[in-house]
């Protein structure tokens, strides 16, 4: 009888687990990936298929070149945090020792914060008339504000950079944290220089951390469009901005699911590569 | 034999912890050399201060009349197996083995060749493709050996290697280390709470106790001619008797005990008056059907079986104190019962007087 119930038990979970996925996540895809192929007339949709939206996409070069350039700019972003990142981590899990965790948590509490506050925040600090450019003026290194940080591409890769580096920061000094002791001592035992323990075992054995929150990084700066919208101005233009304006100004939901499609389509593809690489080095 | 490694008076402390105190010990050339004592007993300490890990807070490790208290763990000409193995999670068996060549930049085909040989040392040929999380513990553990073996150094620093193995295992393994100690010919030291162990594998083994070395020396040496009361409980079993010296002649020495008196037939520099323990092995009791002048009357308190002997325990009709009588064939001990006299003799030629100590 018991065992009835346990195998009842787990079919049920297993069952709604399966309606849940399906329900939340693999419907509203399909959903989303059906709308892609559909066109408007005006502001109505025709319900036919279509591969239009897919032409106008490899036809018009605006949004091709964006796209080239959104992932050259989530790049940029994802390699500046993980410059700036991996050090702090490496910090925090091998010498920060009795501090570590009082560190990471001042690096969790601006997750909690809204993230429309942190651009707005970042735009004070950055702007023409920001604590920065008030800062230099002070101190008389320059006349006029500079207009390097506000309303261009850098605004927006800093901007970025600074709402997104916990996320490459916690997983990364989760995995380095877990490497034990004895193995790094064991590396220096067999003859390692510190340099090369940190070559052959430690960068290694923490390397899925590094690579988890390198995918959070890039990932979530390729779909933004809040960051471009409020500190980018004109040239900070950027595919997410593409696709958020013909959802919302345009109306054109059909090339909107289109164009959201093809960055997930992107997106996968990028983790599926980075999983594959990472199990061939590691063999 | 010639001397390869010394610690002279090595102390460590955190803080206000002491964790060793005064620990000097010679280690020679091809020796397996076995630091035994109870967790916490600051045994680990010692090697990872000879390995270099842990500075010591004063005293000096020498290795071939050069003092290497502050060369760096890297170019230390030691290398540990550590408790949990320590394997590099990353890399397979061939990598983890071939590590320490390979930090040396020696050429690929040498490293290969290498391991091949130090694997096949250890049994391993076949497992070099494997990765560690594959292994089960005792492979995981000639993993560790022969990643230490390869690099040829001085001495092999083993951190209680057989700790976590299940008891069937350590045993083989014991004998795997014996066996090939042996046969590489560099010195071990080892370090294990585990009695039985340290006597089987060890040419010299070095007491700790409340973070001093309370002996060092061979096996028999602890166990026939242990020099304190402490050495005669912990290593083998000891029935310690306090008594007080009456009377002393040349290799005679005529005691009086909670026992009863009885004759120590030793020469040693006592005087009619001192109180001493005199330390017996259960083994060197003998219980004998006539009574003579120097046995003991006393009656049984329980009987022991276990198998083919039996252990009795005797003692006075009014006292909770007794002695333990060891090894003694089944056979005999079944003709006794609980409550029955019965006359003892000791073996006093091999027993032990300890002199100002107190009895514990």
């Amino acid at each position: 009888m018991r065992e009835v119930l346990n195998y009842f038990n787990t079919s049920v979970w297993t069952i709604i687990s399966f309606i849940l996925v399906i329900s939340l996540i693999l419907i509203p895809l399909a959903s989303f990936l059906s709308y892609s192929f559909f066109t408007v007339d005006g502001t109505d949709i025709i319900h036919e298929f279509s591969l239009f939206n897919y032409k106008e996409f490899f036809i018009g070069e605006i949004y091709i070149n964006t796209f080239v350039r959104t992932i050259f700019l989530a790049l940029t972003v994802m390699f500046i945090c993980i410059l700036l990142g991996y050090p702090v981590a490496y910090f925090l899990a091998r010498y920060a020792s009795r501090y570590k965790y009082a560190i990471l948590l001042m690096l969790i509490i601006p997750l909690f914060m809204s993230y429309i506050i942190k651009i707005y925040m970042m735009r004070s600090i950055l702007g023409y008339s920001g604590l920065i450019n008030k800062i230099l003026k002070m101190l008389g290194l320059i006349d006029k504000p500079l207009e390097f940080f506000l309303w261009n591409q850098n605004a927006v890769i800093i901007t970025l950079v600074v709402i997104l580096l916990p996320l490459i920061i916690i997983p990364t000094f989760t995995s380095l944290e877990k490497i034990p002791r004895n193995i790094i001592e064991a590396s220096f035992d067999l003859g390692c220089k510190p340099f090369q323990a940190f070559k052959y075992v430690i960068f290694p054995i923490g390397l899925p951390g590094l690579i988890v929150g390198s995918i959070f990084v890039f990932i979530l700066a390729l779909g933004d469009f809040v960051t471009p919208q409020l500190v980018g101005g004109t040239s900070g233009f950027t595919y997410g901005k593409i696709i958020y304006s013909n959802f919302g100004m345009a109306f054109n939901w059909p090339f909107g699911a289109a164009l959201a499609s093809i960055l997930l389509i992107v997106s996968v593809i990028i983790i599926l590569l980075t999983n594959y690489l990472t199990n061939r080095s590691k063999s | 034999m010639s001397e390869i490694l010394e610690l002279k008076n090595i102390s460590k402390s955190y803080g206000k912890t002491k964790v060793l105190h005064d620990i000097s010990l010679k280690i020679e050339n091809n020796e397996f050399f076995t630091i035994l004592g109870s967790s916490g007993s600051g045994k680990s300490t010692i090697i990872r201060i000879i390995g270099g890990f842990v500075k010591p807070t004063s005293g000096q490790i020498i290795f071939k009349n050069n003092v290497i208290n502050e060369q760096p763990i890297f170019e230390r000409p030691f290398n540990t197996v550590f408790q949990d193995y320590a394997l590099f999670p990353n890399m397979n068996v061939f990598n983890n083995v071939g590590f320490g060549l390979k930090i040396k930049n020696i050429n690929k085909l040498e490293i290969k060749n290498k391991v091949q040989e130090v694997l096949s040392v250890v049994g391993l040929e076949n497992f070099a493709d494997r990765m560690p999380q594959e292994l089960s513990g005792g492979q995981q553990q000639r993993v560790a050996l022969a990643r230490t073996i390869i690099c040829e150094p001085k001495v092999i620093l083993l951190d209680e290697p057989l700790g976590a193995l299940d008891a069937e295992l350590r045993k083989q393994m014991q004998l795997f280390l014996k066996e090939i100690q042996k046969k590489i010919k560099i010195s071990f030291i080892f370090i294990t709470h585990d009695q039985e162990e340290a006597i089987f594998l060890s040419d010299r083994i070095a007491v700790l106790n409340n973070h001093e070395f309370e002996q060092i020396g061979s096996p028999k040496d602890l166990y026939y001619s242990p020099k304190t009361t402490y050495m005669a409980k912990f290593f083998g079993e000891c029935n310690l008797i306090n008594c007080t010296v009456i009377d002393k002649k040349i290799n005679n020495i005529v005691v009086d005990s909670e026992y009863g008196k009885f004759s120590i037939l030793q020469n040693t520099n006592v005087s009619p008056g001192d109180n001493i323990i005199f330390g017996i092995r259960p083994e060197e009791i003998k219980i004998i059907s006539q009574a003579n002048t120097n046995s003991i009357s006393l009656a049984i308190k329980d009987i022991e079986f276990k198998g083919s002997t039996s252990n009795i325990n005797v003692k006075t009709k009014n006292s909770g104190n007794f002695v333990k009588i060891q090894n003694i064939s089944s056979n005999i001990s079944q003709s006794f019962q609980q409550g029955n006299s019965v006359n003892i003799e000791f073996n006093t030629a091999v027993g032990t007087i300890f002199k100002n100590e107190r009895s514990t």
